[in-house]
């Protein structure tokens, strides 16, 4: 029983289903409404919430309409409209409901006349957040760039948001502002080792598609693979991380040592049993 | 059924050394006084644990523009904090768009534009948790009088029961209170201070029983709290002294020797 519930809040907590295969939404689904019907003793309250949030979400995804709004009106009967969670599943269900401006009215409304003068660290924040996805969709990226600046301003230890500007600003082939988000990401986060292999990998990108050659190719180059290794100092079996060192390595000269203990263990991962990892490392040695 | 203070038939034995009273106690004292005490007095701290919650004051929310206050100075500790994750370059320029933000108060909220000190008789907000903590008190004062009235209104002068360990005689007015007996050894307890060791010695049975009832929102349980509350430093001095000790820190980036570091670790 431990190790399962151990299992659903860990995917609760990371909120790992957001990137679920829909069969994978499917066995989760049914998987999570059986343990909560076993009523397990040793379920805190606040767990029990986390999960029934985290089913709220998955009949979302799962187009289970009916039972979303059924699970929404158990958590506003017990625990009233009032919160930051509830704000959020309810333009959820407005989304669904009715329309995309009805959820953005709503979320505006609230935001001017109550959050701008009354909140917490959570719901003003969060609503921010799901206004900008909902209304992204009908934007460019600089639009939405200037959305994430302005609430990054107001916001400036919110990893989240500095990573989506990172994101954005990738896409739009602007390394070094890239770059500058995902470092204020690793000052928030020292330990997330993703974050810095992410920097690692645009610093990379920057060497070869802005700098392109010279010193300033060579300092991007370096700047990368001292990413890198700290990705992988951190996480000794980030595949991400020792791809990007033999990478960065392989394009440096006199790195010679550390390019070949990336190959070591990039071909202790071809070796291994897990198939998608397998198939990576194989390709970057291939690439090399 | 009549109960009466000593019901209990009383051995005395004496010896040499002075006279030692030994109780038998009338076994039902055991269901009909120790039993309907202690189980009452667990219900009670149970109803006034639901009766605290219901009428707990909700989530003080703040001003948005104090929240991004609070986070601007979180930031520059962040900064001190874990500015070995950074190279040098990038840590200098950093550091001097923060200094320059912090000395400047370019976040600081400015609530009181006449620079006079807030009077505290005028807050409603000092009413309101001056209010929530009377009501506080009352949930706590009222079933505890209630209780002590019933206990001794129908169990006064009871002994109920010797506890199994020596102590000095300075607790035989905690354990004997109700019973006016010089000679009575102190281990015997009497239903009032039977009922005083409850309330002072059941906490660890209503955390065991109640033990979910820590903030239910985990996400508001976590916030930071927003800084300059009554008696703490206020956010310009600390954005002030955070300016200065950016000024003067010193970067040691983790980058230093990290190729030789990952070697020696995996090699």
């Amino acid at each position: 029983m431990d190790a399962t519930r151990g299992r659903f809040l860990s995917i609760c907590a990371s909120k790992a289903y957001t990137q679920f295969s829909p069969e994978e939404l499917i066995e989760l689904n049914e998987g999570c409404k059986s343990y909560m019907q076993l009523k397990d003793p040793g379920l805190s309250q606040a767990q029990y919430f986390s999960l029934m949030e985290m089913l709220f979400y998955l009949a979302v995804y799962l187009c289970k309409d009916v039972e979303a709004q059924v699970l929404y009106n158990t958590f506003r009967d017990r625990l009233g409209e009032d919160s930051p969670r509830l704000y959020g599943m309810k333009s959820t269900l407005l989304q669904i409901n009715e329309s995309d401006s009805a959820a953005v009215e709503f979320i505006e409304k609230l935001i001017k006349e109550r959050l701008e003068v009354d909140t917490d660290s959570v719901s003003y924040l969060l609503l921010q957040k799901r206004l900008i996805s909902i209304q992204s969709k009908d934007h460019d990226k600089d639009w939405i760039l200037r959305q994430l600046l302005d609430l990054s301003e107001k916001f400036p230890i919110d990893p989240e948001i500095w990573w989506f500007a990172s994101q954005n600003y990738f896409e739009l082939g602007q390394f070094e502002r890239a770059a500058y988000c995902l470092e204020e990401v690793v000052l928030l986060t020292p330990f997330n080792f993703v974050a810095f292999a992410r920097l690692a990998e645009i610093l990379y990108y920057k060497s070869l598609r802005v700098d392109k050659s010279g010193a300033k190719s060579r300092l991007s180059l370096q700047n990368a693979l001292n990413n890198a290794l700290r990705s992988v100092e951190l996480s000794e079996s980030y595949l991400k991380g020792w791809s990007l060192v033999a990478l960065t390595s392989s394009k440096l000269d006199g790195k010679g040592r550390v390019l070949q203990l990336a190959k070591n263990k990039l071909q202790n991962t071809a070796n291994g049993f897990n198939s998608q990892n397998k198939a990576t490392a194989e390709l970057i040695l291939k690439s090399i | 059924m009549a109960f009466s203070m000593w019901s209990a038939w009383v051995l005395i034995t004496t010896g040499s050394a002075g006279a030692v009273a030994e109780l038998t106690l009338d076994p039902k004292l055991k269901y009909w006084v120790l039993l309907p005490i202690s189980i009452v007095m667990v219900l009670t701290g149970i109803l006034r644990q639901y009766i605290m919650d219901l009428i707990a004051p909700s989530t003080k929310g703040v001003p948005r523009v104090k929240l991004t206050e609070s986070q601007w100075i979180y930031k520059a500790q962040a900064l001190l904090t874990n500015g070995s994750n950074l190279s040098a370059e990038v840590f200098q320029l950093r550091k001097e768009q923060l200094v320059e933000i912090l000395a400047d108060g370019k976040y600081l909220v400015k609530l009181n534009s006449d620079s006079q000190a807030p009077n505290p008789l005028n807050d409603p907000n000092l009413s309101d948790s001056m209010f929530s903590m009377a009501k506080g008190n009352l949930a706590s004062f009222i079933p505890q009088t209630i209780i002590m009235w019933w206990v001794n209104h129908f169990f006064a002068g009871f002994v109920l029961m010797k506890l199994p360990f020596p102590l000095t005689p300075r607790f035989k007015e905690m354990l004997q209170s109700g019973v006016m007996t010089a000679d009575l050894d102190v281990r015997w307890v009497s239903s009032i201070s039977w009922y005083f060791i409850s309330v002072l010695g059941l906490n660890p049975v209503y955390n065991l029983l109640l033990s979910d009832t820590e903030g239910i929102d985990i996400g508001v349980a976590q916030q930071p709290p927003t800084m300059g509350g009554p008696g703490e430093p206020q956010p310009e001095a600390i954005m002030k002294s955070l300016a200065n000790d950016l000024t003067i820190a010193e970067n040691e980036s983790c980058f230093d020797g990290i190729e030789q570091r990952v070697l020696e670790k995996y090699s």
